[in-house]
């Protein structure tokens, strides 16, 4: 395992994972999937949403919980997804060295071309 | 209740996900086709591509299907041309062993000979074939007038 350390995709997974934790279907692979397409405008297939799933619960950074399945999956069960304390603490460190990294590198004003 | 998957997308499941999974991807991808989400590439996606690892062109493999993966309609174009090519290779072989390769549909062929500038004409042809007699001849054969 690589420490604490997680990479972008991750933490995307991440943080729609806490998220979505507050919406009453919580979170897994096509709230998540759909969540994270949205934002970021890009493609995104239900194959790389699992297997990032699985690395950040193997890091113990989320569990997951089989929960009942709806009729419009055809009665099957879905996987939801929870971030756990180690994943908090994770998300806010990333956040925090972002934010210095911001303060120490203010954006300048774009210069034209003339 | 939703209409099931593709039988193709099923079949895929089954040889790529383990079995305690294969309830939450299924259901995952009937959602995701109630939404009129493609899933398609979903279900490709679902292929793994580390399985070929241990073999000698594990890399080459594994770099392959993660193209065919990414771009499936170019490697769709690209295995259509292939298929077009080979086809067209085997027509093109398949009537010049009919026509040039395989021996004639009469006993003993290989004791057929053609005889070259024997009239002008076919009909000349054959009357004179006729006149020569020639013991060695066995049989004419000659297109009909």
């Amino acid at each position: 395992m690589k420490g604490d350390h997680i990479g972008e995709f991750e933490e995307l997974m991440l943080l729609a994972v806490q998220a979505l934790g507050s919406q009453p279907e919580g979170a897994y692979g096509v709230s998540i999937l759909l969540l994270v397409q949205h934002e970021t405008a890009r493609n995104i297939s239900i194959g790389a949403v699992y297997a990032a799933l699985d690395r950040l619960e193997a890091k113990t950074l989320v569990r997951s919980a089989m929960t009942s399945g709806a009729p419009v999956r055809g009665g099957r069960s879905r996987r939801t997804f929870t971030v756990t304390a180690e994943g908090t603490r994770v998300l806010k460190e990333m956040r925090g060295v972002r934010e210095r990294l911001w303060q120490a590198a203010p954006m300048r004003p774009a210069r034209g071309r003339s | 209740m939703s209409d099931p998957l593709p039988r193709l997308a099923r079949l895929v499941i089954r040889w790529c996900v383990r079995k305690a999974r294969r309830a939450e991807v299924e259901g995952d991808l009937l959602e995701l086709r109630s939404l009129e989400h493609p899933i398609w590439r979903d279900v490709l996606a679902l292929i793994p591509v580390r399985r070929p690892s241990r073999m000698l062109v594990g890399q080459d493999v594994q770099y392959a299907l993660r193209l065919v993966r990414r771009q499936p309609r170019f490697a769709l174009l690209v295995a259509g041309t292939l298929a077009l090519g080979i086809a067209s290779s085997t027509v093109i072989f398949t009537v010049c062993d009919r026509l040039l390769l395989r021996p004639l549909p009469y006993p003993e062929p290989e004791r057929l000979v053609t005889l070259d500038r024997v009239g002008f004409s076919f009909a000349g042809g054959r009357r004179r074939l006729r006149r020569c007699r020639c013991s060695r001849l066995s049989g004419c054969i000659t297109p009909a007038a």
